[in-house]
């Protein structure tokens, strides 16, 4: 190697040196980067807003909740309260799925409601024609720069007998395709580099240098490492087997099409028609169905409610003694009991349902082995924390804040009733012990979890895009 | 002359395996395309059906009710078909729909996003209730958007024309066959339009059979004038987007570049009116006009009617008194008027600023001619905003004159009657005239055939010059 490499490195002299004169490259390369810039001004702008509009909404549905006036505990948990999605810093490279799930959630007594408002569906239009943030410029057109620096690093110099002179000096193949490979890599970084600097200061700037961003950080730059060398793998090893470099162009530029293009909606079709899920009314008529005969179907909601109700009183040493209770205090309790009943039916319906977006969503990751571009959409989304899991996990929390919301107003009723029972009414004091939802983010890990075969992909990608560029370099057509 | 290239053109792509191979693919993909998006226009029918069949069994289940209840003069029940209150508010909802039209399969456009059904109660609707026998789709099936048919043809039929059509002259150049050509008598013009002219036939017509087949395939319905309207501007729309990438391949071709060059020229070019623009178009109305949120509107319109709201939720949050009887009832309609007073301005500020964004995002689409494809066969597919919004401003109408027919009853405090079922108001949904939507379309493929002639025109000049093409 040692010897090799004054050898290598006027190789990758050379190749440089010819892209940099090529002034359309030039142009191209420096295209692309004000591209990313753009997409990042652009995604901190709409990061920004999004962030100001959840504060904003968090801070009116707060206030909502604290002016709601004097009235029956109760009568609070049905008025309710909203809780909004998280907009972490990410966001701003990869908005993921995030726009096309709800925002917001409504957390009310008696039922579980779905994530409602997302953003693409206040947006209209043609969204899906053109996204525009960091994430597709590294997914999309980077891939495309590659193909458009590489394509002729073989095939050209065949095509002028360059080829040939250079082999039959005695330079060796590999010296040859390190080089070339390395001018690749190096020509790529370079225009890359500053992108990635801004990108990555902008999100320490946002997000604070905690370790999980900088966790996120370092795996987003390791993951899109190895997308760009599966890309500029593919690129050596057609540019050295297919005859002329507008063969090689053509070729790479249709395998480009089928990765990015059309696998990703192949993909999500197969993963719906595999993984299918149910309608909203379905859905619906089989929650209220369990509701009113529990999800066995044999136990009627009249008779589980008493049931529970007999256990929390049980629960606090009241049962059987015969005693007198108060109208509020037992109507507290009958409300406990039915949440808890409504509480088991919602968790076993919305479980089920969750569980069948993530099975069709992990389809979508498997049939990323046949795209690293579908792969890496995955592992881009889940390392931003803009996926169908973070999703999940957000409206986890709001769940249970909503149950442990319920449950204090419902017991407030049982302490404070007295004989005046449904006439009880609380104040602000009540409604300000209600602490307000805060939502704790799930470690990086969760995406490594989720996305682990799109991790595998990838690799399994690069190994194979490896070994084919160095094969193809070995048994290269010299004319 | 003119002729004679053309036939001599589709002697040599007869024998051109490539090409055919390229076709071959995408005319496969095409089918696949027309299946995936008959499939899921086929799940939005059924969907459609079965609500409006479990619709009419529950009315006429509520009908027979009300005939026996009616002379039985028994007490209120609850979920009593009497009670104009419960009958509003859930027994006699209506399902609302927005009709597919024949040509659904070319386009799902917003269709997955928007609501095609819609439950129409006297509840007041700050947002609608989306009733939807429709299977969801997962969220990242969402963002990709549908493999159907419209995807295709925006998208990769480009690419297809691209590869069929890069080495028009520079590869008759390269392999030195251009200047033996060029000694027949021929210019190069006619050569050109000759070569690109049999290409773009070939390939129209094998695309737009190829597409009938596979709306037929589908299942889509041709039977009736309509329909074959609707294909009609389809195959219209398709060959002037064809035309529009012949004619930029011809211009390219006409710089007398090498064939790589010419593919990454029209690649180039691709990526820019099918993926940039767009994206910058999407980036450039998302600054100017921010789309309104739909929570503020929850937000404003919550706020608006506080007061309200709280007497409401007082009303009816309480278990121990029946807000749906007797005076009580009334009042409950009269807080639900005052509320839907109250949120119209919001809900109005909160459209016009959606219509505004779709009308900005109408006079861009000329940006790209990509643009102008998809939002046309959305168009045409029944699948396109403009639609949907007329659907959106009928089912407002529909949900006034359904609350006006209840409250009437709650306020006169009285039972419905059997024979009142049968003036509660009903929905049709009232198709634009298909002239609105022809002339939509057919603005569209004029901007198409201009931005054609200007690309061929602009070509003739250098075309002209023997020297620079046989270099």
């Amino acid at each position: 190697m040692a010897s090799r490499s004054p050898l290598i490195r006027a190789v990758v002299r050379k190749e440089i040196q010819e892209v940099v004169r090529d002034g359309r490259l030039r142009v191209l390369g420096v295209l692309v980067l004000i591209l990313a810039l753009a997409a990042l001004a652009f995604g901190v702008q709409q990061t920004h807003r999004a962030q100001h509009a959840r504060d904003h909404a968090s801070e009116r549905s707060e206030s909502q909740w604290q002016g709601q006036g004097e009235k029956n505990p109760h009568v609070a948990a049905h008025y309710g309260t909203h809780v909004f999605a998280p907009t972490s810093a990410a966001t701003a490279i990869d908005p993921g799925v995030s726009a096309y799930m709800g925002r917001a959630v409504k957390l009310e007594a008696h039922k579980r409601n779905l994530a409602s408002h997302s953003a693409a569906q206040d947006s209209g239009g043609l969204q899906r024609m053109g996204a525009f943030s960091v994430a597709s410029v590294l997914l999309q057109l980077v891939p495309l720069l590659i193909i458009a620096l590489g394509y002729g690093l073989w095939s050209r110099e065949r095509e002028r007998g360059t080829l040939r002179q250079v082999l039959s000096c005695g330079v060796e193949r590999r010296s040859l395709l390190w080089g070339k490979g390395l001018a690749l890599a190096l020509l790529v970084g370079s225009l890359l580099l500053p992108a990635a600097l801004v990108v990555i200061g902008v999100l320490l700037w946002l997000g604070g240098g905690s370790t999980d961003t900088l966790l996120r950080i370092g795996m987003l730059v390791l993951a899109y490492g190895l997308y760009f060398v599966i890309y500029g793998a593919l690129t050596l090893y057609a540019s050295a087997t297919l005859r002329a470099p507008r063969g090689a162009l053509v070729v790479l530029v249709g395998v480009w099409a089928m990765f990015s293009l059309v696998t990703p909606r192949a993909a999500t079709e197969v993963a719906g028609v595999l993984a299918p899920l149910p309608s909203e009314a379905a859905w619906a008529r089989a929650v209220e169905k369990s509701l009113e005969s529990g999800v066995d179907g044999t136990t009627t909601k009249d008779e589980a409610v008493e049931a529970i109700t007999d256990d929390l009183l049980a629960a606090q040493g009241l049962s059987d003694t015969g005693m007198m209770v108060d109208e509020g205090f037992l109507a507290g309790f009958e409300l406990r009991a039915e949440s808890q009943w409504e509480d088991s039916i919602y968790d076993h319906h919305m479980r089920d349902l969750e569980d069948r977006v993530a099975h069709q969503e992990s389809w979508v990751g498997r049939l990323g082995l046949f795209s690293p571009f579908v792969a890496m959409r995955a592992l881009s989304a889940g390392l931003c924390g803009t996926d169908f899991a973070h999703h999940r996990h957000f409206t986890d929390q709001a769940e249970t804040w909503r149950k442990s919301m319920v449950n204090q107003l419902n017991q407030a009723f049982v302490d404070n009733a007295g004989a005046d029972g449904w006439e009880y009414r609380a104040g602000p004091e009540l409604w300000k012990k209600v602490k307000p939802f805060e939502y704790a983010p799930p470690s990086p890990m969760l995406a490594l979890q989720t996305h682990w075969v799109s991790l595998l992909s990838l690799v399994l990608w690069t190994i194979a895009g490896l070994l084919l560029a160095a094969r193809s370099a070995r048994r290269l057509e010299v004319v | 002359m003119w002729m004679k290239v053309l036939r001599l053109e589709w002697r040599i792509l007869r024998r051109e395996r490539a090409a055919f191979v390229v076709l071959g693919i995408f005319t496969l993909f095409l089918m696949v395309a027309a299946l995936a998006g008959g499939r899921y226009a086929a799940n939005l029918e059924d969907g459609l059906l079965a609500g409006q069949a479990a619709e009419s069994e529950r009315l006429s289940t509520l009908k027979e009710r009300l005939i026996s209840l009616d002379k039985s003069g028994k007490a209120l029940t609850s979920k009593d078909p009497r009670d104009p209150v419960w009958m509003g508010e859930e027994g006699y909802a209506r399902f609302v729909a927005l009709p597919p039209s024949p040509l659904a399969p070319i386009a799902v456009g917003q269709r997955d996003l928007n609501a095609q059904a819609v439950r129409v109660t006297t509840g007041v609707q700050l947002t609608r209730e989306r009733e939807t026998e429709t299977r969801m789709s997962g969220p990242s099936r969402l963002m990709t958007g549908a493999f159907d048919p419209a995807f295709l043809f925006v998208v990769l039929f480009p690419l297809v024309i691209i590869a069929l059509s890069y080495e028009l002259l520079s590869g008759e150049r390269e392999r030195g066959t251009l200047a033996m050509l060029l000694s027949q008598p021929v210019s190069q013009q006619d050569l050109v339009i000759g070569k690109a002219g049999a290409r773009a036939a070939l390939i129209s017509a094998a695309t737009v059979l190829f597409a009938l087949l596979g709306l037929l395939l589908a299942g889509a319905d041709l039977s009736t004038s309509v329909a074959w309207a609707h294909m009609g501007l389809f195959a219209l729309l398709l060959i002037a987007w064809a035309g529009f990438w012949f004619a930029a391949a011809v211009w390219v071709n006409s710089r007398g570049q090498t064939s790589a060059r010419n593919a990454l020229s029209l690649v180039g070019l691709w990526l820019v009116l099918v993926v940039v623009v767009p994206g910058l178009v999407n980036v450039g109305v998302d600054t100017l006009y921010p789309p309104p949120s739909r929570i503020e509107l929850m937000h404003e319109a919550r706020e608006a009617a506080r007061e309200l709201k709280g007497q409401l939720d007082g009303l009816e949050g309480r278990h121990d008194i029946n807000a749906k009887r007797g005076s009580l009832a009334k009042r409950v309609v009269d807080v639900k008027d005052e509320l839907v007073s109250k949120s119209a301005p919001v809900l109005k500020a909160h459209r016009d600023r959606v219509r505004q964004r779709q009308g900005l995002l109408e006079t861009l689409r000329f940006l790209s001619p990509a643009l102008i494809v998809q939002l046309a066969l959305e168009d045409i597919a029944g699948a396109g905003t403009n639609r949907h919004h007329a659907f959106e401003d009928q089912v407002d109408d529909y949900h006034a004159q359904f609350r006006s027919f209840f409250r009437l009853r709650v306020k006169a405090g009285r039972f419905l009657r059997p024979r009142e079922l049968d003036t509660v108001p009903t929905f049709e949904f009232r198709d634009e005239p298909l002239m609105t939507m022809g002339t939509r379309v057919l603005t569209s493929v004029t901007a198409l055939v201009a931005a054609m002639l200007a690309l061929l025109l602009s070509a003739r000049p250098a075309l002209r010059r023997i020297g620079r093409l046989t270099r």
